[in-house]
């Protein structure tokens, strides 16, 4: 194989590569719009599974009153233990205190 | 018959008459001593390098007939490249794609850290080997070993171990192989990035994202089918939530038993005649320099990335381009945290990491397309 011919497979391999993977790119987007599509049209027709108006509640307590959350924050299927916890975690993951975090609702997924 | 004369022909007939017979076969037995060493002592990819050592020790132990029975039949699943694919079916029921559909961009990353197939392509035929065993030198540089192992077999048995052994040794050292390329490719302005959160990705992305790829991607190189194939397959029954036994049974015990049968069937590729040439030495420097050239292509395409975007992609996640997941994901991560201590990399770098895996993939299939027939 000739410098020239092995240079133009090199190339061309690296091109069908990049190509292959920028398609990819493309079809995950089109999924991504056509599953978004389809799931908000599902919503918009069926019945809320949650209260239209949710049960807005004060935030629960913190353990200390210098990290006490004082913002009000609207639980959807979430019982006020459960919030605390997870508001709690994330403050400590981010490392951001409590009191500097807003949280405007919290959702069960499934 | 006296004593003496039966001892002496139980001698003649053992191996260590065959090592005083042919010298190398002790060199050989002590390299299998060195790869245990690596793969006990030093950790380096050790479910993987283990089986191999062990199977280099055998194969070169003479006179025991083991490469003609056990270790012939095994090693058919490593001719007809069956292991590499069952090796992949685990792997994509292990992986998870979703920061890669959260993010598709990192597919061009994916693809940019295959540039050191190519060029340790050429240097390989520069370097006056045939074009299709440059080829699966290449292939070193997607550090995907099942990946590097299924285009040796199809492309150059000959040199299977030492490309299989090169493989797994690299993705071993990557923690020690790519730190200096990333501070050498980056700025510490680019490591400090700090990147934003993912969207989430549904069930339905999830579960269509697989079967999508393997149309696709299986329809323009059909060569890909084995590896991409088994590879969505293997997603596809993690993400369907319907098939937990098969996906369980792919992750764990499937695997396990494909990697002792490859692990030994590779190893015992490796005979003194074919490995203890001067090409094997060549085929692991070229190796590394695949390594070397497949992180920085990765990382140039990250810092692309990073301009165009205004700053909001850290090019280290780059670099996680390379497959080996998730070690290089987590290379990245620790790079990045060392210039930011409050960075998260991991799971933005283990987008780049999966496409890695499918870009291999890729350049494989274009490998054994091109030089296959």
């Amino acid at each position: 194989m000739g410098a020239g011919e092995a240079l133009m497979v090199a190339l061309s391999g690296f091109l069908v590569v990049f190509l292959m993977l920028i398609i990819l790119w493309g079809i995950i987007v089109m999924i991504n719009k056509v599953v978004t599509a389809i799931e908000k049209k599902a919503e918009d027709t069926a019945v809320p599974s949650f209260p239209e108006e949710p049960v807005r509640q004060e935030a629960p307590a913190a353990e200390s009153a210098s990290q006490t959350y004082g913002g009000e924050i609207a639980l959807y299927d979430v019982d006020e233990k459960t919030a605390a916890t997870i508001m709690a975690i994330i403050s400590h993951e981010t490392k951001i205190p409590l009191n500097q975090l807003v949280f405007k609702s919290i959702r069960a997924v499934e | 018959m006296s004593i003496l004369e039966i001892l002496w022909k139980i001698f003649e007939e053992s191996g260590f008459a065959g090592i005083i017979e042919d010298p190398r076969y002790l060199v050989m037995i002590l390299i299998a001593c060195v790869l245990l060493y690596l793969g006990i002592g030093k950790k380096y990819e050790p479910l993987l390098m283990i089986p191999i050592a062990f199977g280099v020790l055998l194969a070169n132990l003479p006179r025991t007939g083991i490469t003609d029975g056990l270790i012939h039949y095994l090693s058919l699943g490593v001719e007809y490249g069956i292991y590499p694919s069952l090796v992949f079916l685990g792997t994509g029921a292990m992986t998870d794609f979703g920061p890669l559909i959260a993010n598709p961009s990192s597919l061009l990353m994916g693809a940019g850290a295959q540039f050191g197939i190519f060029t340790a392509f050429l240097l390989a035929l520069a370097l006056g080997f045939d074009p299709k065993v440059a080829g699966a030198i290449g292939v070193i540089g997607g550090a995907d070993g099942p990946t590097a192992i299924l285009t040796a077999s199809k492309l150059a048995m000959e040199y299977l171990p030492a490309i299989a052994i090169a493989a797994y040794s690299y993705m071993a050292l990557i923690p020690m192989i790519q730190p200096p390329l990333m501070r050498l490719v980056t700025t510490e302005k680019e490591r400090k990035t700090v990147m934003k959160q993912a969207r989430s990705v549904s069930k339905t992305e999830r579960i269509i994202f697989p079967i999508a790829v393997t149309i696709f991607v299986v329809l323009l190189i059909p060569d890909t089918a084995p590896l991409v194939g088994m590879l969505m397959f293997g997603n596809l029954l993690k993400e369907t939530g319907l098939t937990d036994r098969l996906s369980e049974t792919a992750q764990n015990a499937l695997t396990n038993i494909v990697i002792i049968f490859l692990g030994i069937s590779v190893g015992a590729k490796a005979v003194a005649v074919t490995f203890l040439t001067w090409r094997t030495i060549l085929i692991i420097v070229l190796g590394l320099i695949a390594f070397g050239f497949s992180t920085i292509g990765g990382l140039l395409i990250g810092k692309i990335m990073y301009r165009v975007t205004g700053g909001k992609i850290n090019p280290l996640i780059g670099s996680a381009g390379v497959s080996a997941v998730p070690m290089a994901a987590r290379v990245s991560q620790i790079e990045g945290q060392k210039a930011n201590p409050t960075n998260y990399l991991l799971m933005h770098a283990m987008g780049p990491n999966v496409a890695g895996v499918i870009g291999s993939a890729v350049a494989a299939g274009f490998m054994l397309k091109i030089f296959g027939a």
